[in-house]
C-alpha cells in the first residue's frame, strides 16, 4: 500500500511538471497558431540557464534560477518566433512546422557545441528532506515543485483573465483577424504568447533537472513530445485542460510502472492518448475540433 | 526597409547557424573527413606505401554516451600525439579521424563500412556498446580490417570474428565475479534488488546476475529494467525500496549518477553497488555526497594521485573538460597496442604493414599499459583483474586489490 502510494505521489509530481511543460504548450499554440517541436529544445535551454546562473552567482538560489530558465526561454521564443512563425502566418502551415523541426535540431545540436555533451548535475537547489504521514512519503523537493507549478499557473491564470494584455492574447487566440480589426497588434502579442508559453517551459527545464538531479543537452525530445501529448489531450489550446492531460499522463505512467515495468513507461503514456483521442477526438475539451 | 533589411539579416543569421549546427552534428565534432569508396577491395591488402597508418575512429559523440564518444576520441588522440611525438610506431606516423555512431548500431555499421571500403584505413578502434559492436563485427569480418572495441563487453563479442578485438573482459566474467566478491564476500549482502539498463549489454549483466545470484544463494527481491532514454527514476526505486533488499545493484553507465542521486533524494540509505562505470570520477563530481559509501568493482581506478595516470588524465581532462574514466583510458591503450603490433611485425622483418599484419600481431601484441598488462586471449578478448573501490570522503578508495579474492 506504501509502495502504491510512493507511485501516486511520484505520479503528481511528475504530472504537475509535464502540467507546466503542456500549459505552456498550449499557450503558444493558442496564440500562435502552430503547433510546435521545439518545446523540448527550449525547456532544456531553461534548465541549461538556471545551471549556470546557479554557477555564475555561486549559490543554488531557486528563485534565482527560474528568473534565469524564464528570461533565457523567452528570449529563445523571441528567436523560435522570428525563424518559425512570423513571416509564415499566411503561409501553409507545414512551412512552419518544417521550420520548428529545424530550430530543434538546430538548437538541440548548439546546445551540444556550447555546453558540451557531458552530463551536467543539478543537486541540492533545495536542502531535501523526507516528510512521513502515515502511509504517505513526500520529499521536500516534490512539495517545492507541485507548489511552483501551482503558482506558475495561478499566476498565468490571473494574467489572462485579470489583465488588458490577457485579454488581448485570449482574442488573438480565438479569432486573430477579429483581434486585429479592434486594433490588437496580432504579430507583436502573439510574439509574446510565444515567449509566455517557452518561458514557462524554461522553468519546467529547470524542475526536471532539480526533479532528476541532471540535465544535458540531448534530453528534451521526449519532454517535448510529452507537452505535446498533454496538450492535445487538453484540445491543443485549453491551457486548464492542458494542466489535467499533463497530470493524468504523469499519474498513468507512474500507475503503469506499479504493476509493470519502467520500461514501458512511454507506452503507457502514447496507449493512453490513443485511447482517449479514440473515444473522444477533441480529448478533454468539450467542442471538436480544437485550433489550430 | 530597414525592417525588410532587418528580417532577412535573421533569416539569414538563422540559415547559417542551423548549416554550422547541423555539419557540426553529422562530424561529430567537426574532425572527421570525408571518407571515399575503393574502387577495388583487393586493394584494401595492399601495402601502406605512405608511411601512414590511418585509424577510424567510431563512437557515440553525441547522445546519452556521448562521454564515452568523446572520451574516445581525446584519448586516441593523445595516444597518436604521444607515439608520433616519439618517432611514431617503428617509423609509421599514426593519423585517426573520428565519426559519430550516436550509439545507434545501424549508424556505426555506415560509419564502419566506411572505413573499410576505404584503403586508406587500416585498422578501426570502437564502438562504445555491444548493439553496435555484433553488427559491425560482421562488417569487419566481411571487408578483413582489425577493429578493436576498447569497451564492449557483451558475451557474444569473444570469437565473433577473427578480426574483431575487444579490450574488455566479458559480462561472462564480470557479472558473477561482482555478484560473488562485492555483493556476496565484500557486502556481504542476502538480497538484492536490482535496476538494469534494457539494452543488449544490461539485460545479458542481469541474466548472468539472477544466475550468480541463484547459486550463491542471494535472493532477489526485485529485478527491474528500464529504456536508455530514461530519466526519472523515482518509480523505479520506490519499487525497490519497497521490497527493502540489503543492496540496490545499478548495472547502467551513463546514467549511474543520475540514479544515485535519485535514490539518496528520496530518502532511501540502501547500500548501492554500481556494475558498469567502474571507478568513473564523474560520478562522484555528479553525485557530491549521494555517491558516499556506493561500491564497485572496476579494472582500473584514475585518479590524479596515481602517478602512472595522473599525465593522462590531466592532458585528458585539458581536451576534453571532463574527467576520464577507464573506458577512456582502454581507447588510449588500444592504440598503443596497434602501435605494438606494428613494431612487433616491422621487428620480424615486415615491410609491408596492411590490415591482415597489424591482426596478426594484434593477436600476439602485449603492452604494459599505466593501468597494468594488457593483452589478447586466443577468443580475441581480454580478461582484466578486478578490485573493489567504494567512494569516501568523496573519492574512491581501494577496498579489495587485485587478486584478493583469488
Amino acid at each position: 500500500m506504501q509502495y502504491f502510494i510512493s507511485q501516486i505521489v511520484n505520479g503528481l509530481c511528475q504530472g504537475s511538471i509535464y502540467a507546466l511543460m503542456a500549459i505552456g504548450y498550449s499557450v503558444i499554440v493558442g496564440v500562435v497558431g502552430f503547433v510546435t517541436f521545439t518545446h523540448g529544445e527550449v525547456i532544456i535551454m531553461g534548465a541549461f540557464a538556471a545551471y549556470y546562473a546557479f554557477e555564475f552567482v555561486g549559490s543554488m538560489n531557486l528563485p534565482l534560477g527560474i528568473l534565469a530558465a524564464f528570461v533565457a526561454s523567452w528570449l529563445v521564443g523571441i528567436f523560435v518566433y522570428k525563424v518559425c512563425y512570423e513571416r509564415f502566418f499566411k503561409a501553409p502551415r507545414h512551412i512552419a512546422l518544417i521550420c520548428t523541426i529545424a530550430v530543434s535540431i538546430l538548437l538541440k545540436n548548439l546546445m551540444q557545441i556550447v555546453f558540451g555533451a557531458a552530463r551536467k548535475p543539478m543537486i541540492n537547489v533545495i536542502d531535501n528532506k523526507i516528510y512521513t504521514m502515515g502511509p504517505v512519503q513526500i520529499s521536500r523537493l516534490q512539495i517545492v515543485i507541485i507548489l511552483t507549478v501551482v503558482v506558475l499557473s495561478l499566476l498565468l491564470l490571473f494574467i489572462f483573465k485579470k489583465t488588458r494584455w490577457g485579454v488581448s492574447l485570449r482574442a488573438i487566440s480565438q479569432d486573430k483577424s477579429a483581434a486585429a480589426l479592434i486594433g490588437i497588434n496580432v504579430k507583436r502579442d502573439a510574439m509574446v504568447g510565444n515567449c509566455i508559453g517557452s518561458g514557462l517551459a524554461g522553468v519546467a527545464g529547470l524542475l526536471i533537472a532539480m526533479s532528476y538531479a541532471i540535465l544535458y543537452p540531448s534530453m528534451g525530445s521526449t519532454f517535448g513530445m510529452k507537452a505535446f501529448t498533454a496538450s492535445v489531450l487538453g484540445g491543443l489550446t485549453s491551457v486548464p485542460l492542458a494542466a489535467v492531460g499533463g497530470m493524468c499522463i504523469g499519474l498513468v505512467e507512474n500507475i503503469g510502472i506499479t504493476v509493470t515495468s519502467a520500461t514501458y513507461r512511454d507506452i503507457f503514456a502514447f496507449v493512453f492518448l490513443i485511447i482517449i483521442l479514440l473515444i473522444r477526438p477533441q480529448g478533454f475539451a468539450s467542442k471538436k475540433g480544437g485550433r489550430p | 526597409m530597414k525592417k525588410q533589411t532587418m528580417k532577412r539579416v535573421v533569416a539569414l543569421a538563422a540559415a547559417i547557424s542551423m548549416v554550422i549546427g547541423l555539419t557540426a552534428c553529422s562530424n561529430g565534432g567537426g574532425d572527421a573527413k570525408d571518407t571515399t569508396k575503393a574502387a577495388d577491395n583487393k586493394e584494401q591488402q595492399e601495402s601502406n606505401t605512405t608511411g601512414e597508418i590511418n585509424i577510424g575512429v567510431v563512437g557515440p559523440m553525441t547522445g546519452a554516451n556521448a562521454e564515452d564518444g568523446i572520451g574516445f576520441k581525446v584519448a586516441v588522440g593523445i595516444a597518436v600525439d604521444e607515439i608520433n611525438a616519439a618517432g611514431g610506431a617503428a617509423g609509421y606516423k599514426l593519423t585517426y579521424d573520428s565519426n559519430d555512431s550516436a550509439s545507434d548500431a545501424n549508424q556505426s555499421a555506415d560509419i564502419v563500412r566506411q572505413y573499410a571500403e576505404n584503403d586508406k584505413y587500416s585498422v578501426i578502434i570502437g564502438d562504445f556498446t555491444t548493439s553496435c559492436c555484433v553488427v559491425d563485427a560482421e562488417i569487419v569480418d566481411k571487408y578483413q580490417i582489425p577493429m578493436i572495441t576498447p569497451t564492449a563487453s557483451g558475451s557474444q563479442l569473444p570469437g565473433i570474428s577473427d578480426w574483431f578485438f575487444s579490450m574488455s573482459h566479458t559480462q561472462e566474467y564480470e557479472s558473477p565475479w561482482a555478484a560473488e566478491h562485492v555483493t556476496k564476500d565484500y557486502l556481504g549482502a542476502k538480497s538484492v534488488g536490482i535496476m538494469y539498463l534494457n539494452t543488449d549489454w544490461g539485460t545479458q549483466v542481469d541474466g548472468f546476475l539472477l544466475k550468480a545470484y541463484e547459486e550463491l544463494g542471494i535472493e532477489v527481491l526485485a529485478n527491474e529494467s528500464y529504456l536508455d532514454t530514461e530519466t526519472n527514476f523515482s518509480s523505479i526505486v520506490s519499487k525497490l525500496s519497497s521490497e527493502k533488499p540489503d543492496v540496490i545493484v545499478v548495472v547502467d553507465q551513463s546514467n549511474a549518477a543520475t540514479i544515485i542521486n535519485q535514490i539518496r533524494s528520496a530518502g532511501v540509505e540502501t547500500q548501492i553497488q554500481l556494475l558498469g562505470p567502474g571507478a568513473a570520477v564523474q560520478i562522484v563530481d555528479q553525485t557530491g555526497d549521494n555517491s558516499e559509501g556506493v561500491v564497485t568493482n572496476t579494472a582500473s581506478l584514475l585518479t590524479y594521485d596515481n602517478e602512472k595516470v595522473s599525465g593522462f588524465m590531466k592532458t585528458f581532462y585539458e581536451q576534453a573538460g571532463f574527467d576520464a574514466a577507464d573506458h577512456a583510458i582502454c581507447a588510449y591503450n588500444t592504440v598503443y597496442m596497434i602501435a605494438t603490433a606494428i613494431e612487433n611485425a616491422v621487428a620480424d622483418g615486415k615491410t609491408e604493414i596492411n590490415r591482415t599484419v597489424i591482426k596478426d600481431y594484434l593477436e600476439t601484441a602485449e603492452f604494459d599499459s599505466p593501468i597494468g598488462l594488457v593483452k589478447f586471449n586466443e577468443l580475441h578478448g581480454s580478461n582484466r583483474d578486478m578490485l573493489i573501490v567504494a567512494v569516501e570522503n568523496g573519492e574512491y578508495v581501494v577496498k579489495c586489490d587485485y587478486g584478493y579474492f583469488d
